[in-house]
């Protein structure tokens, strides 16, 4: 009984269906109840009213009629009178009396003779007592104005009372009858409503289950059809952004799968959530070994670079735990039981926090650079024969270089000797014989003793030469207008008496060494003022200009002799001359010494030239332009 | 009066000797040449040793010193030379064919007092000579000691 108690109560309270019908029954409750209260009410009153008036009514007419009777004293009369009102049905009473109050004439003939003690005061018609149980009238009767007596009457209500009583029992079972009605159409009313709400609830229950697509067929206009609608609507979206996680979840399991890097995924506490095929592959392990675990069997050791054992506090994982920092180019050497070689891998480890700063995840990316490392040790390997071989090499250039500076101090000592006793001993013999030879043969050891000479020239520029190819290079900061003027001062002594004008720019500084670049501007300066003596006036000018952005080209115009281009390739040469010993001097190194002097700095030597109107000779210095 | 300081002269060549004393004489230097042929008869000498044992003694006034030599060469002669504490203060002057900076950088490192390149053109040589002649001989003010000898 309570069980069913209990249900009802749930279904009742709980229920949309068991409220709805609740609200309605109440509706048909409260409005029965106040109608069905308010009908009574009013019936009983018009009923009170009806009976007021019946009794005034009777007592008025029982006045009238009694009045003469009264003062004839005909108390039998008056009797008859009064017992004649008993023919009205809810009479209880009908009471004549005198004007003091006694009792002439009553329904209850025992009653005669009394004294009525409750008789209104004034002699005026009064309604003594006004109750559904007893209505009391009481009129004076009047003869001629006179009052001579009362006439009372007492109606009840008994059987109007039933009737009524009956009515208002009919009522309250037509409102009961309306409660039942009601709750049974609310009952009908409510499943029908929330029929369509389980409908709503059953394409729910159909998509917890798994049907993705299951989309509610509820329609209409109504709250539920639009409820439906919606949920419908939110499915979609949900479906939607099912895909799309879908799909993306799919490209990054994608990109995990396929990256050529061998990934781990640890949790907190340093054990495998992920692994993707390559570090399988390299680990050597499946997956039912890997994952949920945070050590690998005993078989298997990481190895630190020098071949011993790595403890498991040396683990990437174990370390980044501790230190709770990235640890990155670590490198690892991997013992599989499987296999007799080491693989080598480059790890990273790098972890994730959540906002109270403790790890929750750790990934682990690691490459395998056995290869790479292979390929290391043989370059190293390499570099290190290649250093040996350069070292060998060097020393080998070095005694040719020594074998060099030797032969080119032997050249210089040993063939100056000769070359010294031949003129100091022709002149010697000059000193005796000159008076004796004749112009030829004096003009013959003036030859032999200008030869040695010459041949000692030659010496000297071929040491000078060779010592531009062989001596040290210094890479300085070389000012080369400061260097041009200086040399145009040491030339003082023999131009000081010629007329020379002199147009030298301010030439920049460059890098390189100061006296192998001096000698280019000896050279190249002692040319112009050579080759210019035929003229009255020399001008030679020396310039520059920046030819691209990495060069600084300089030059040396004279308004000299110039030459014939067609020769210009062998203005350079070792021991090469444009002209004849009698028309100018020298050896024809002082270009060659130019060119090689350049050419170890890294740049070159051209010229250009016009027979008996000049030249220009140029050389480049690869630099960037510095201020000077 | 006392007699005029020797030059001493170490030079190997034969023909170097001949053109360096005629150029000596040339200038009319009247001081005595003293010549030996390498670095051994040069310390011999300087030492009052071995063939010279009984030469007069006093150091020379200055050394004409060539560089290559055989069994002793220039260098070896300058060094010891230099080294020593009596013979050191007599003025060297290294007489070479060489130009070269590594024997001029030598010598002076060694405390040679002078530097000639002898010249190949005679006129040249006799003109070194003479200026190298007359500086030592008359210009330049020797060292205290060089008067007495060993």
């Amino acid at each position: 009984m309570m069980k069913t108690m209990e249900t009802l109560y749930g279904f009742l309270t709980g229920t949309l269906r068991g409220r709805l019908i609740i609200g309605v029954a109440a509706v048909h409750a409260v409005m029965m109840a106040l109608f069905i209260g308010d009908s009574t009410v009013r019936q009983r009153a018009m009923l009170l009213d009806r009976q007021i008036e019946e009794a005034t009514a009777l007592s008025q007419a029982l006045a009238t009629s009694a009045a003469g009777w009264i003062v004839a004293d005909d108390i039998s009369g008056l009797q008859e009178l009064a017992e004649a009102q008993r023919r009205y049905p809810e009479i209880l009473f009908a009471i004549l009396a005198d004007e003091a109050g006694r009792v002439l004439a009553d329904t209850d003939k025992s009653k005669q003779g009394l004294y009525l003690l409750d008789l209104p005061r004034d002699v005026h018609q009064t309604v003594l007592s006004k109750t559904p149980a007893l209505v009391d009238v009481a009129i004076p009767a009047m003869i001629g104005g006179r009052h001579v007596g009362w006439a009372r009457v007492g109606i009840g209500q008994k059987a109007a009372g039933e009737k009524l009583a009956e009515i208002t029992r009919g009522g309250v079972v037509y409102a009961l009858a309306a409660i039942l009605i009601g709750s049974v159409i609310a009952w009908f009313m409510g499943r029908r409503i929330t029929r369509r709400l389980y409908a709503v609830q059953e394409t729910i229950d159909a998509v917890r289950s798994g049907n993705h697509l299951a989309r509610s067929s509820v329609s209409g206009v109504d709250e539920a059809a639009v409820m439906a609608h919606e949920f419908n609507a939110m499915l979609d979206v949900l479906a939607e952004r099912d895909a799309t996680l879908a799909a993306t979840e799919k490209s990054y399991r994608s990109l995990v799968d396929k990256v050529q890097t061998a990934i781990v995924l640890h949790d907190g506490q340093g054990r495998i959530l992920i692994c993707n095929p390559l570090a399988r592959k390299l680990l050597g392990l499946s997956d039912d070994q890997l994952l949920g675990r945070s050590l690998i069997d005993s078989e298997w050791h990481f190895l630190r670079e020098d071949g011993s054992v790595l403890p498991v506090a040396d683990y990437p994982v174990s370390i980044v735990l501790s230190t709770r920092q990235p640890l990155r180019g670590y490198v690892t050497g991997i013992m599989r039981p499987d296999r007799d070689d080491i693989a080598w891998t480059l790890v990273n480890a790098e972890p994730e926090t959540n906002d109270a700063g403790e790890i929750v995840l750790i990934v682990v990316s690691f490459v395998d650079i056995t290869e790479r490392r292979r390929a290391e040790k043989n370059i190293h390997k390499l570099n290190l024969e290649l250093e040996q071989r350069v070292i060998e090499r060097t020393s080998q250039l070095e005694a040719a270089n020594k074998e060099l500076e030797a032969f080119a101090y032997t050249v210089s000592h040993d063939l100056r000797a000769p070359l010294r006793h031949i003129d100091g001993f022709l002149e010697l013999l000059q000193k005796r014989t000159d008076a004796a030879l004749d112009e030829q043969s004096r003009h013959y050891m003036v030859t032999i003793s200008e030869s040695a000479k010459r041949m000692g020239d030659l010496i000297d520029d071929l040491l000078s030469f060779s010592r531009m190819g062989r001596n040290q290079m210094s890479r300085q900061r070389v000012d080369l207008g400061e260097l041009t003027r200086e040399v145009i001062r040491e030339f003082e002594p023999e131009t000081g008496n010629r007329n020379i004008h002199w147009r030298v720019c301010d030439l920049p500084a460059v890098t390189g060494d100061q006296a192998m670049l001096r000698i280019v501007l000896v050279n190249l300066i002692s040319n112009a003022l050579k080759f210019t003596q035929p003229r009255p006036q020399a001008e030679i000018e020396i310039g520059w200009r920046r030819a691209q952005v990495s060069e600084t080209v300089i030059f040396v115009r004279d308004n000299g002799v110039g030459f014939d281009m067609t020769y210009v390739d062998r203005l350079f040469g070792v021991f090469q001359r444009l002209h004849r010993p009698d028309e100018f001097e020298g050896t024809g190194i002082g270009l060659a010494n130019v060119r090689r002097v350049i050419s170890r700095h890294g740049g070159r030597t051209w010229a250009e030239g016009q027979v008996n109107n000049g030249a220009v000779f140029y050389f480049s210095l690869p630099q960037p332009l510095q201020e000077t | 009066m006392e007699t005029l300081k020797r030059i001493l002269l170490v030079e190997d060549d034969p023909n170097d000797i001949e053109l360096t004393l005629t150029a000596l004489a040339e200038n009319n230097l009247r001081n005595e040449v003293v010549v030996t042929r390498d670095g051994v008869e040069a310390l011999d000498y300087l030492y009052r040793r071995g063939p010279f044992a009984q030469r007069p003694v006093g150091n020379p006034l200055v050394i004409l010193l060539d560089l290559k030599m055989p069994r002793l060469d220039g260098v070896q002669v300058l060094r010891q030379l230099k080294a020593e504490g009596q013979l050191r203060l007599i003025p060297v002057v290294v007489l070479s064919s060489s130009r070269e900076s590594q024997d001029l950088e030598e010598c002076y490192r060694l405390g040679a007092n002078a530097y000639v390149v002898k010249p190949v053109r005679f006129s040249e040589f006799i003109e070194a000579v003479k200026q190298t002649g007359l500086f030592w001989a008359l210009i330049n003010e020797s060292p205290p000691e060089s008067v007495k000898g060993p």
